[in-house]
């Protein structure tokens, strides 16, 4: 019966999309037609347990995630499960599906994404939430838990933004907290086996999914307010429901498949390459960082398996480009072994090396001139702050010498384009650190680089790093933008990006905020039609504002600096980190002590190995 | 040594760009393992030249692209192992050594003939007689560069109808003042109203002085050289 109604619902749509000439009219149709090399189409009525996941981003970035990847190829490996993808539709193909009573559908099988058992959500950033629920409505699956009863399918997300899940939990059946490959294949299981059994209620999906370290299950749980606003607690309702949900962590990634076989996009993703994560997490403990408290502890990847897997991954995929990602690759600790020992294979195939993001004072200008296949694209490097004393507050670690030092062998070593990454508005800023970033690129100009690209941002506080506690500025940003726009505008050779200040603010509220921001997002939604909050051309501040003043709260209330001993919306979920080790690190950055990382250094106890019984994993292989 | 091919898109890769198409067979050439020739430089690429690139939504069996190997090896030992690897909807249809002295097959590429399948829903009868009338009467029509004869653009025009859809048959130039798209020509005949179209590059031709069409597959018998 459920076989016969979806080869309607398909048919329907497919039919539509070309009867209607849907495909030609809208921009890149590529998004949209699945099929790509690599990508996986196993028979739905063939397994026990269908997922679609969804990366709520137009195609070209969704494509390039990583996580999302490695979880399409797990599931896909059990023999009793499939899983399909879906991306956000760009805002014309909204429109003609809207027009057109097409729903959400996978790339696939084309089939509705409400025809599928799980449907899971990857949430990289709190500025897709609309998104998340904008697929929701365009799928036609009611966006509240609540409303959903016993229907499926169940709604399900991970990512780094569930370090504080609350403002997205009603809309949620599941949260994933932490590494997702291994509590994936749990949860399929589980409800596998409830088909197996006849027992394909939600309430025992659910209560299974609870005992899973690492899965949160938003509505077990009660939220109470004082009367100030403030969170007074968050208690389960349900003996079964732990009152610590504990992050799910893989101990060593050696022991996790990998995908070789990676899906070979047409259309030009935002990262257009094969990709090898060569290790996970970062112990460098910058006091902003999300990914760095998030991903913790280091795990890294063994050289001679990285080895084969490029091998593998390159001629399965065709690819020109690899990238060896991590939070900070050339911490790796074999990183020159591994490239010396891939870079002949790869230079005689015409295949460059990427390496993303790369500190200061690990940066090996060596390295990279070797790796430099010639495309001479522009050397990036992230100082992040103008001053030692702020760069010592957030614990960067790098000195000045480290950037003034870098930035002239890049000069020496012919690049002509240099990219500088740095933040503002961050805990302990002065007017003089402000002055440091201006000298820092009066320096830069001073070397006569053909192009001095700056890329500002907006310091946003995130849940669980030490600067979680602080109070986020919005004014004070507006003003140092002036500033730096200002400076830019007479040095022609310098060019500076800033993100506007309101979007940072609404960043902010959906990174701190509680359980009653999901109505906000809800009225943004459906209310008024917002989504692609990540594009400027689509954010709508004013919008976010009313549906703010609607739902009876303010920015105010969620930019505040939190008392050290105030109850945190997210303080019930746990990645391992003691909140008293944030509470110290927050305390000592006023004034500028730094902690070293862990990793070569001895334990600061921030807790995430003695309470998750995990460690730091380094590739000791080479050592004698 | 020049490999010419001559290859398919269709189904929902018909909606493939000519540069996703380019992007498409450089990556497959590499996962086929074929040793295929990159250009000098800084920023070696592999070197492929494609013929007149279709529109999107232009279903094709009628493609053509060329490469040069650097090692001999069998035509259609190498035909089985790219199309092994190329993605549902884009397959090699022939494949051959390209004889010196053809120029590349951009340049040969001048006409295409081609179907277009298109549904009304109106009387198709009334549909299908002012389409012959207009074309009898050899109406203006206007293409990218200017107004012209519609005889002209649309060569041989043959015409049918079958349950409610009209089948457009006829050869257009591909390149220069002629060059007419398929889109173009369907919103000339039915207007600008969305409906089931589906159109097909039959064949591509290069064309002698004399008028002669001159199949791109007779440039795919060289012999290795």
């Amino acid at each position: 019966m459920r076989t016969s109604l979806l080869r309607r619902d398909v048919g329907r749509i497919v039919k539509t999309l070309l009867n209607e000439d849907i495909l030609r009219t809208v921009e890149r149709p590529s998004r949209y037609i699945g099929g790509e090399w690599n990508s996986i189409r196993k028979d739905r009525s063939k397994v026990k347990v269908s997922v679609a996941l969804i990366f709520p981003s137009v195609y070209e970035v969704g494509i390039s995630h990583l996580g999302l990847r490695i979880l399409y190829h797990i599931v896909n490996s059990l023999d009793f499960a499939l899983a399909e993808r879906s991306y956000s539709p760009w805002i014309d193909m909204e429109e003609q599906m809207e027009k057109y009573d097409i729903p959400l559908f996978t790339l696939e099988s084309k089939s509705p994404v409400s025809s599928f058992d799980l449907v899971g959500f990857s949430l990289q950033s709190e500025l897709v939430y609309t998104n998340m629920v904008n697929c929701l409505r365009l799928s036609r699956i009611p966006p509240f838990a609540l409303d959903r009863k016993d229907t499926f399918p169940l709604i399900i997300a991970g990512g780094p933004t569930t370090a504080n899940p609350e403002p997205i939990a009603d809309f949620l059946d599941a949260i994933v907290i932490g590494d997702g490959e291994e509590v994936m294949v749990e949860m399929i299981e589980i409800v596998k086996e409830a088909k197996d059994m006849g027992l394909l209620s939600k309430a025992y999906i659910l209560k299974r999914w609870a005992e899973i370290q690492g899965v949160y299950i938003p509505s077990f749980y009660q939220v109470q307010y004082s009367n100030t606003g403030r969170v007074e607690s968050v208690i389960p309702k349900y003996s079964f429901a732990p009152p610590k949900i504990k992050k799910a962590v893989v101990r060593d990634l050696n022991e996790q498949p990998f995908p070789i076989k990676q899906i070979v996009p047409y259309a030009p993703a935002i990262h257009d390459r094969a990709v090898v994560e060569i290790f996970r997490g970062c112990t460098r403990g910058c006091r902003f960082c999300q990914a760095g408290y998030f991903y913790r502890p280091v795990r890294e990847r063994n050289k001679d398996s990285l080895v084969k897997m490029i091998r593998d991954i390159l001629s399965s995929t065709g690819y020109e480009e690899v990238g060896l990602l991590s939070l900070n690759t050339p911490d790796y600790t074999h990183l020159s072994e591994l490239i010396e020992e891939i870079l002949p294979n790869l230079k005689e195939n015409h295949i460059s090396v990427s390496i993303p993001s790369s500190r200061v004072d690990s940066f090996d200008f060596k390295l990279n001139s070797e790796l430099d296949t010639g495309r001479r694209t522009a050397l990036t490097l992230a100082p992040e702050a103008g001053t030692q004393y702020l760069r010592d507050v957030i614990n960067k670690g790098i000195t000045e010498d480290d950037i003034k030092m870098a930035l002239e062998k890049a000069h020496r070593m012919g690049w002509q384009r240099i990219k500088l990454y740095f933040m503002i508005g961050l805990p302990h800023e002065r007017e003089e650190d402000i002055d440091g970033i201006l000298s820092l690129l009066k320096f830069a100009l001073s070397l006569r680089f053909k192009r001095v690209n700056v890329s500002v941002s907006n310091f946003v506080p995130k849940p669980w790093t030490p600067f979680q506690f602080a109070y986020q500025k919005v004014e004070e940003i507006r003003g140092i933008q002036e500033r730096l726009r200002a400076f830019s505008k007479a040095n022609r050779s310098l060019h500076i990006s800033l993100t506007p200040p309101e979007r940072s603010l609404v960043e902010g509220i959906l990174s701190r905020g509680d359980r009653r921001l999901s109505k906000v997002i809800y009225t943004m939604v459906y209310e008024k039609g917002e989504r692609f909050d990540d594009y400027s051309d689509l954010f709508s501040f004013s919008k976010w504002k009313e549906a703010m003043e609607e739902n009876g709260l303010s920015f105010e209330f969620y930019i505040r600096e939190r008392d050290v001993d105030e109850i945190l919306p997210w303080d019930h979920i746990s990645l391992g980190i003691y909140k008293e080790h944030l509470i110290k690190e927050y305390n000592i950055s006023k004034a500028g002590v730094l902690t070293p990382d862990c990793r070569w250094n001895r334990c600061y106890n921030c807790g995430v190995c003695m309470r998750l019984n995990v460690r730091n994993i380094l590739d000791r292989g080479l050592e004698r | 040594m020049r490999i010419g091919i001559r290859f398919s898109k269709t189904g929902f890769a018909a909606y493939l760009s000519h540069l996703e198409i380019m992007r498409l067979f450089a990556r497959a050439l590499r996962r086929a393992n074929v040793s295929v020739r990159y250009s000098q430089g800084f920023n070696p690429r592999i070197k492929m030249i494609f013929s007149t690139p279709s529109p999107i939504g232009l279903s094709s069996v009628a493609e053509y692209g060329e490469f040069e190997v650097v090692d001999e090896e069998s035509i259609n030992v190498m035909k089985e192992r790219i199309n092994a690897v190329l993605p549902v909807g884009v397959k090699i249809l022939n494949i051959g050594y390209i004889g010196r002295g053809i120029p590349n097959l951009m340049e040969c590429a001048k006409m295409s003939e081609y179907l277009v399948i298109r549904r009304v829903n109106s009387n198709a009868d009334d549909v299908l007689a002012s389409i012959k009338g207009r074309y009898e009467r050899n109406e203006k029509i206007s293409n990218r560069k200017g107004s012209f004869e519609l005889r002209t653009l649309i060569q041989d025009l043959e015409i049918a109808e079958k349950d409610d859809k009209i089948y457009l048959h006829y050869f257009s130039d591909v390149k220069g003042k002629n060059a007419i798209r398929y889109d173009d020509i369907v919103k000339y005949f039915f207007g600008e109203e969305r409906m089931l179209t589906m159109a097909f590059r039959l064949n591509s031709f290069d064309v002698e002085m004399d008028g002669t069409k001159i199949n791109l597959d007779e440039y795919l018998e060289g012999r290795v050289e």
